[in-house]
């Protein structure tokens, strides 16, 4: 008996001790509790750029209508928005404009110092497309854009961009992994303009302008940056 | 795609006071092309104006005044669409060209036909190069009238009339429309909007490159 109680409170003491080493040597990889936290857009603006005027022997600023389009309240405006008038004498000039629009989406990041994951969540909420002469509009809406990229400065008319990536095109509701672009901002390795969301046509080639009279727009709402975050790494975050 | 309204009285006055301005007048129509191109280059929109005749000058103020009164109407219908429907996200506007610009595209002319035409007028059939920022270089053939008037050859231009009811018409229709709850949200409207706005300009998919 005394020797299996020695065995028994020799196995014990093993366990114990073996115990405590564990116990000592994962405190520092403890999984930490992480926090998800959804931020509302700190600035939204849509940018038209593009051409609009005359060409040729032209002394007006043309007579292309305006475009009827603009973004709702919330909303980002995406695609383009064409028209083609040929001059023909005595008004041998042709009246042009190739709109495109880019919507640009800022968010504040400043309360974070690091993040585990990011992601962009939005709706496409309305589409219209144009063509043969005639302006419909789709249900469920159709996602237009094509790519996301992120602001080279402020928010402007032209939204220059850099980063891109391409945009899935099935929604209405979207959801892309944006984290190495939120990391960047939060690091400084890029400074932080916001998400430029723009396609499906590039800018405008001045020297070649598109001459029909179609277009595409997608309008988005509803848009969210979803973060994933350590608290203990994120002091001025919410704990 | 707004015209600023100061920028474009701006434009109307200076238009006006270049009709003043006169310029030796162009003893041939080929004295004239010339003329006009040189001055097109140099950004000297005075003389340019000044080779055109008064009509055309008329013109020129009238296209102003049009697109200043057109976007005044859109200007009015996109504030209905922010009372009825909710304050709309800022767009950045496209920023509108003025006339220098435009004249600066034209980078040189060559007479490649001419025959008489009405009253003592000249049918000219000329191959012109138009410049693109990028600087790229295209070429097209215009018809050009040019005629005598003030003892030289000046050239006739203007723009086309608008269909009616034209753009701003269509635009004042519409606000009332929105003011008055005919749409279920903004984007029909605009939509409805579009559909009446392309009626102005007739059949617009008969392009011709």
């Amino acid at each position: 008996m005394n020797r299996l109680f020695s065995w028994k409170r020799c196995v014990a003491c093993v366990l114990a001790l073996l115990s405590m080493l564990v116990w000592q040597g994962c405190q520092g990889c403890n999984p930490p509790v992480l926090k998800t936290l959804d931020l509302s857009p700190s600035g939204m603006a849509t940018g038209t750029s593009g051409i609009k005027g005359s060409i040729g022997w032209c002394l007006s600023p043309g007579n292309p209508p305006p475009t009827p389009f603009s973004p709702g309240a919330g909303q980002i405006m995406v695609g383009f928005d064409d028209f083609f008038r040929a001059g023909a004498p005595p008004f041998p000039c042709s009246d042009i404009r190739d709109a495109i629009f880019r919507g640009g989406v800022s968010f504040d990041l400043s309360q974070f110092s690091s993040i585990v994951s990011a992601d962009l969540l939005y709706d496409a909420q309305n589409s219209i497309s144009r063509s043969n002469g005639e302006t419909t509009g789709q249900s469920p809406p159709q996602s237009f854009a094509t790519t996301l990229g992120v602001g080279t400065q402020a928010f402007s008319f032209a939204m220059p961009d850099d980063n891109e990536a391409s945009l899935p095109t099935s929604g209405p509701s979207f959801d892309v992994g944006v984290s190495s672009q939120v990391r960047d901002w939060i690091s400084g390795a890029h400074p932080n303009f916001g998400f430029v969301i723009w396609g499906p046509r590039p800018p405008v080639d001045p020297g070649n302008p598109p001459e029909d009279n179609d277009a595409q727009i997608t309008w988005y709402g509803n848009f969210k940056l979803r973060i994933v975050y350590n608290p203990a790494q994120n002091p001025n975050a919410p704990q | 795609m707004h015209l600023p309204r100061c920028s474009t009285t701006v434009l109307v006055l200076w238009v006006a006071s270049a009709i003043a301005h006169a310029t030796a007048p162009a003893k041939t129509p080929a004295d004239l092309i010339r003329s006009l191109i040189a001055a097109a280059q140099q950004g000297d929109t005075d003389t340019f104006l000044s080779g055109l005749t008064a009509s055309s000058r008329k013109a020129v103020t009238d296209s102003f005044a049009r697109q200043a009164s057109v976007q005044q109407a859109q200007q009015a219908f996109e504030q209905a669409l922010d009372a009825r429907f909710g304050k709309a996200a800022p767009i950045l506007p496209l920023p509108t060209e003025d006339l220098k610009v435009t004249l600066s595209r034209l980078a040189g002319a060559e007479i490649l036909q001419s025959k008489p035409g009405p009253a003592g007028s000249m049918l000219l059939r000329v191959k012109t190069s138009i410049k693109g920022p990028s600087g790229t270089i295209t070429t097209r053939e215009d018809s050009l009238i040019v005629r005598q008037e003030g003892g030289g050859w000046k050239l006739v231009l203007g723009s086309p009339a608008e269909k009616q009811p034209g753009a701003k018409s269509i635009l004042e229709t519409f606000t009332k429309k929105v003011q008055n709850g005919e749409f279920k949200d903004r984007v029909s409207a605009m939509v409805a909007l579009d559909s009446a706005l392309l009626g102005t300009v007739g059949k617009k998919k008969e392009v011709s490159k």
